[in-house]
């Protein structure tokens, strides 16, 4: 990368530049700026920084486009191509031992787990960035709001992160191969406590070999800086991927030190080997939610914030690996801090290592109070103390709100896997630069946000935080979707029962597995041929006048107890109560309903009986009244209507017929009118004649009235579809009786005696459909059973 | 022209529209049947309005003395309700109207239940075994023997109803082999009622077809000259 | 708890409504009964609401691109033509209950004419699709009672042997049916009480 082309004014601009020769706007904005709100941002000090230690930008520029500088350096940011350019000038004949020290040539598992931890945050991050819809939480809402006011973070998009496995100095491959081996088996906190208590101590011995890197004076340590103090003894939670084996432990421990040696090379924390924490709680928290790397990639530190965007967005370069040479030396500066959980991963330090190293010379060296704090982080069960945070140096006054308020969510950047083999190590084994190194490593981890750091971040000095800092809620929001089991949650008994259903049901299909489902053709011919059959043999019957029907000579009870208390009703003359007529069929079957029901109600009505008509079918009322057309005399019969509501209109009528139906059908009121006022109850009717096709409603019907009737006689007419199920309401006595169908009807007009009730050649083409039907269903049943019987021989000799 | 006339011309026209289904689905069938949704739509609108709606609770609110209107407010605040339904974001404001009528609908069945169907049936199925007096030996006989294939079909029906089975030690879930013989003497009988039913659905849609050929001829006949 | 209200409100209906019919408690009775009075005018708005619903439905097949049913409008037209009717003419209006009685009626009926031929070929057909002794049973059942129902045994119903047989095969059916009753009874008790505890709540949808 040659120049820089600012994407506001089109002004070309030098490699190194942050901000436009010409329109002195910042040229790094990242489409993913938006998750990534601090990431990118540059305070006006560490511009103040980088002018006073950085060469000229036109030499530096030179020094970009020499051919040291690494294949991938157009993909760096410029600040790390100038931590690089100076880290060279430093100590360029270091700079073959790190490449030596890189000769893997793949990129190793905890590696790419490296890769794979600062990818997902931010790929999370783009995604909610591209997700606007996403209901944001406050806080993040506010960080939001200050990135847009900030300078773009730089972007950390795929593409940056693409830095891709052969791009990847051998060197780093290396120490990927030895971490991928460690990552096996978690290292156990105390382990990893003694180390990075170790490290403290080398950190001061790095402090000691390398003053000159720290040019700055202490006045110039910016007040953000300064709370690095507590990121050093933040709680370093150790990460899963830890090297526990000592062997491969002294594997990366090698290759470290080669990059140790290296002090040319720029920042790149996050490819340093794996960060240990002793809290693998968090890292597997965050590991299972992506979510809460991007909360922790988004507001990360305040140094972050400050820092060139690509300065933690570079995690595999080969640069950052040699910069934790400088890191640990500056850092190794850091006076120790008070038991305080905040660390401040080493991607988040200003990219300028030497600036760093110029202020950060005064800062007080790391003590044994470091140690405590690594102490109290590796305690495995115990999560980070909420009373860490509240103590946070980080909590400046000087530092805005919103920067207080990302120094704790940047600990979750230090989410990177950890060596499990780590735990093998001693620290009084670990070379000087190693332990000065270490406390690196172990910061950032501390700095990871965990769960519980975002509890503390609520209630401790940042509680003025503690409604937006939605640790849960991102976590809620981004970790992966809960898997719901699709199975049934049933117990035994509810299993015995569903395996006893399914098996009947498999008996029951069993018998339609030969079965072949035939064509619509043969369907709709055959259909065709019933048909005309039928249709040949019931107009041959009812036109011919051909009489085959013989009179019943035997009548079913129910016949005979209905015609029985028909005959009663019409002998008493002197009682004036109205009887009930319940319609309830609908017009397809009023073929039959009322050729059957019409002689029963001429025969009430010529006694001079009263009716009074109500119907739970809407149309129930007008067949009735075409039912009652001939034979009713006015005022005879009062038509309620239709009453909807199925079951409940029947029994508003059955306990009360003048609330659930005062008017007729013309709007007269029925019920104060003689004689139907007498009636209050249902069982002041005469009797309840119920004209039905319907088992469901006649059922209603039966089971609503009769147990209210008392006396007065139920008489059902029915359809023969119904009568199988309402003949045991009559075999027990709840209705008085019943006449269903044709049949039934013929044996009224038997029982009465008289002729002409049943339509003519109706039974006669009832009977010989009924034969006809019969007949085809007898012939078809043989020939299939026959044909059943004779292929299984076939199939048997077969 | 009469409008009987016309009517019965309507009716015989659509009956043989609908009968032509005998020759598989055609537009003039489904023309028929949405006629004859449209139509039955239209009337049970007209019916639930001018019958229902309008007397039972657009006159007692307007018309009504206060009695009437107090008992007519609460149905209108339900139906009110229930018109919401209407429109998919108000649709749980209907519920309480619905709660309304499945609530007192449940309890009409339950109560129909026990005491019309349960207690009923229960006493019929019994009642054979209570042998009067006057009755001969032959007759109590016969209708003890009754009343037994009657009780027995009845229990064993139900008991074919009952899933209830216990795990073997193999796992398998299976009924007792007195259940497993209930139930199959269950299904006997519920294939004869099922039979009975069967042939009462045939005889009714016969009867049915019966009436419209006669209906059919009847026309022919009237209109032929 | 879902739709608390509605679940009170069904639940307290629900008991006034079955106290109000086996508790002795004067005061429930009047309760029961204006209960279900108001049952007659809500259920006849969501019958309007079913309607209306059924309108909209092929109101929306009808201007659907994908699955435009033009027969719809037939039925659109059915509908106003009807309405427009009965609001003309009234519902008692003897003209106006033709439509019953000359476009339903009809249609019904030979619906159900049609159901006749229908079930005869599933009827011929059922041997070839279900085996097994059920399906013997069945049809020798349905064979039998169809003998019964068309009253061509009438001949023989003199004979004393044939009468008693005869009236006792009538009377099989009510044993089967008898325990088809107390199951549906049974499982309307088990789910209307489950309504009024509160357990179902089919409103709340």
């Amino acid at each position: 990368m040659s120049e820089i082309i600012c994407p506001h004014c089109g002004a070309s601009n030098p490699t190194d530049a942050i901000e436009c020769k010409k329109c002195h706007r910042f040229l790094f904005e990242s489409p993913s700026s938006s998750a990534f709100p601090f990431s990118g941002e540059e305070d006006d000090w560490l511009k103040s920084l980088r002018e006073d230690a950085e060469p000229p930008p036109e030499s530096e520029q030179e020094q970009t486009e020499s051919p040291e500088t690494p294949p991938f350096t157009e993909e760096l940011p410029d600040w790390l191509i100038r931590i690089r350019q100076r880290s060279q000038e430093e100590s360029g004949a270091e700079e073959a031992q790190s490449e030596e020290a890189a000769e893997e040539e793949e990129l190793p598992d905890w590696l790419k787990d490296v890769e794979i931890a600062s990818s997902q945050p931010e790929s999370a991050s783009l995604e909610s960035s591209d997700e606007e819809e996403l209901p944001l939480p406050d806080w993040l809402s506010l960080v939001s709001s200050e990135e847009e006011n900030q300078t773009p973070p730089t972007s950390v998009g795929d593409e940056e992160l693409g830095i891709e496995e052969e791009q990847l100095p051998d060197w780093l491959k290396s120490i990927g191969q030895h971490e991928e081996v460690k990552e096996e088996e978690p290292l156990p906190s105390e382990e990893t406590t003694d180390w990075l208590t170790g490290l403290t101590l080398l950190n001061e011995e790095e402090e000691d070999k390398e003053p000159a890197t720290f040019p700055a004076p202490a006045e110039e340590v910016p007040e953000w800086l300064k709370s690095f103090e507590t990121s050093e003894t933040s709680p370093t939670t150790l990460a899963e991927e830890e090297p526990s084996p000592v062997e491969s432990g002294e594997d990366w421990l090698k290759t470290f030190e080669s990059f140790d040696e290296l002090p040319e090379t720029p920042f790149g924390v996050e490819s340093e080997p794996p960060i240990t924490s002793p809290e693998e709680a968090w890292l597997q928290t965050s590991e299972e939610s992506p979510a809460e790397f991007l909360f922790t990639e988004q507001i990360s530190s305040p140094e972050e914030i400050n820092l060139p965007p690509d300065t933690r967005q570079e995690p595999f370069a080969p640069e950052d690996h040699s910069t934790q040479a400088v890191e640990g030396d500056w850092l190794a500066s850091f006076p120790p801090l008070e038991g305080e959980t905040l660390g401040i991963s080493p991607e988040e330090q200003p990219s300028e290592a030497a600036e760093f190293a110029s202020f950060l010379e005064e800062v007080p060296p790391l003590t044994e109070g470091a140690s405590s704090a690594f102490t109290f982080e590796t305690n495995q069960d115990q999560p980070p103390a909420e009373e860490d945070f509240e103590v946070s140096p980080f909590i400046s006054e000087d530092l805005p709100e919103w920067f207080d308020e990302q120094v704790f969510e940047s600990s979750g950047e230090s989410s990177l896997p950890a060596p499990e083999s780590e735990a093998g190590l001693e620290p009084a084994e670990l070379p000087g630069w190693l332990e000065a190194m270490r406390p690196i490593e172990a910061v950032a981890p501390g700095r990871i946000g965990t769960d519980e750091d975002q509890r503390i971040e609520t209630s401790g000095p940042l509680s003025g935080f503690q409604g937006v800092l939605p640790a849960e809620a991102l976590i809620t929001q981004y970790s992966k979707p809960a898997i719901y089991s699709a199975r049934l949650q049933i117990n035994e008994k509810q299993r015995n029962y569903a395996n006893l259903l399914e098996s009947i049901l498999q008996e029951e299909k069993q018998g339609r597995t030969s079965s072949r489902a035939k064509s619509a053709g043969p369907q709709i011919l055959a259909r065709m041929v019933i048909g005309i059959l039928l249709g040949v043999t019931i107009l041959f019957v009812l036109i011919g006048g051909i009489s085959i029907a013989s009179p019943p000579a035997l009548f079913a009870p129910e016949n005979v107890s209905f015609f029985s208390q028909i005959q009663s009703l019409i002998a008493t003359t002197n009682q004036n109560a109205p009887i009930l007529l319940a319609v309830d069929f609908e017009p397809a079957l009023a073929g039959e309903i009322m050729t059957v029901a019409q002689p029963v109600i001429n025969d009430l009505l010529q006694a001079g009986k009263n009716m009074v008509v109500v119907s739970i079918n809407p149309t129930g009322a007008i067949l009735a009244e075409e039912l009652l057309l001939n034979s009713a005399s006015e005022g005879q019969v009062r038509n309620l209507g239709y009453l909807p509501g199925g079951v409940s209109s029947i029994a508003a009528m059955a306990s009360q017929p003048s609330l659930a139906a005062p008017q007729d059908r013309f709007g007269n009121y029925v019920w104060d009118q003689d004689p139907y006022q007498a009636v209050q109850n249902i069982s002041d009717f005469a009797a309840v004649v119920l004209v039905s096709d319907n088992t469901d409603t006649s059922r209603l019907w039966i089971e609503q009235l009769s147990p209210l009737l008392d006396t007065t006689p139920l008489l059902i007419i029915a359809s023969h579809q119904a009568a199988p199920m309402i003949q045991p309401y009559v075999q027990n006595g709840q209705s008085a009786g019943m006449l269903a169908g044709l049949s039934g009807l013929a044996a009224y007009q038997q029982l009465t005696g008289r002729t002409g009730i049943l339509p003519a050649g109706y039974l006669d083409a009832y009977q010989a459909g009924l034969m006809l039907i019969l007949i085809l269903i007898l012939l078809f049943s043989l020939y299939y059973l026959a044909m059943q019987f004779i292929k299984k021989p076939e199939q048997k000799g077969k | 022209m009469d409008a009987d006339f016309v009517w019965t011309a309507v009716a015989f026209i659509l009956t043989l529209l609908t009968l032509s289904y005998l020759l598989g689905d055609n537009p003039l069938f489904r023309l028929a049947a949405y006629l004859f949704v449209g139509a039955s739509a239209g009337y049970v609108a007209v019916i639930l309005l001018f019958e229902v709606i309008v007397p039972r609770l657009v006159f007692p609110l307007i018309f009504g003395n206060p009695t009437e209107k107090l008992l007519a407010v609460v149905p209108a605040v339900l139906s009110a309700l229930l018109l919401l339904k209407l429109f998919p974001r108000l649709t749980s404001l209907g519920n309480p109207s619905m709660a309304f009528l499945v609530g007192s609908g449940a309890a009409v069945i339950v109560g129909g239940a026990v005491s019309g169907t349960l207690f009923g049936q229960i006493r019929g199925a019994i009642q054979p075994f209570a042998l009067s007096q006057s009755s001969s030996g032959l007759q109590a006989g016969g209708q003890l023997i009754s009343g037994l294939i009657l009780a027995i079909g009845t229990v064993s029906t139900l008991i074919y109803f009952q899933f209830s089975a216990r795990r073997k030690a193999n796992q398998q879930t299976s009924r007792s082999t007195p259940v497993q013989m209930a139930a199959f003497v269950g299904q006997i009988f519920i294939a004869i009622t099922l039979g009975a039913l069967y042939a009462g659905v045939l005889a009714a849609a016969l009867t049915a077809l019966i009436e419209r050929f006669d209906f059919l001829r009847t026309t022919i006949q009237t209109f032929l000259p | 708890m879902r739709a608390p209200i509605s679940t009170a409100i069904a639940i307290a209906t629900g008991l006034l409504v079955l106290f109000g019919a086996f508790l002795p408690i004067p005061v429930l009775l009047p309760i029961r009964q204006i209960l279900l009075s108001w049952t007659i005018p809500v259920a006849a708005t969501a019958g309007l609401i079913a309607i209306l619903n059924l309108l909209s439905v092929h109101w929306r097949k009808l201007n659907s691109a994908r699955e435009r049913d033009y027969y719809s409008i037939f039925l659109l037209l059915a509908f106003v033509a009807t309405f427009a009717a009965g609001l003309i003419l009234s519902p008692t209006d003897p003209d106006f209950q033709k439509i019953v009685t000359h476009i339903q009626f009809p249609v019904e009926a030979s619906l159900m004419g049609v159901l006749t031929v229908t079930l005869t070929y599933a009827s011929i057909r059922l041997f070839q699709r279900k085996r097994g002794w059920l399906a013997v049973l069945f049809t020798a059942s349905t064979i039998l009672f169809l003998i019964l129902l068309s009253g061509v045994l009438n001949i023989a119903e003199n004979i004393p042997l044939v009468k008693e047989l005869l009236a006792a095969l009538n009377t099989l059916p009510i044993a089967g049916a008898r325990g088809i009753l107390l199951g549906i009874a049974l499982g309307s008790i088990t789910t209307g009480l489950r309504i009024l505890i509160g357990a179902d709540r089919p409103y709340s949808g």
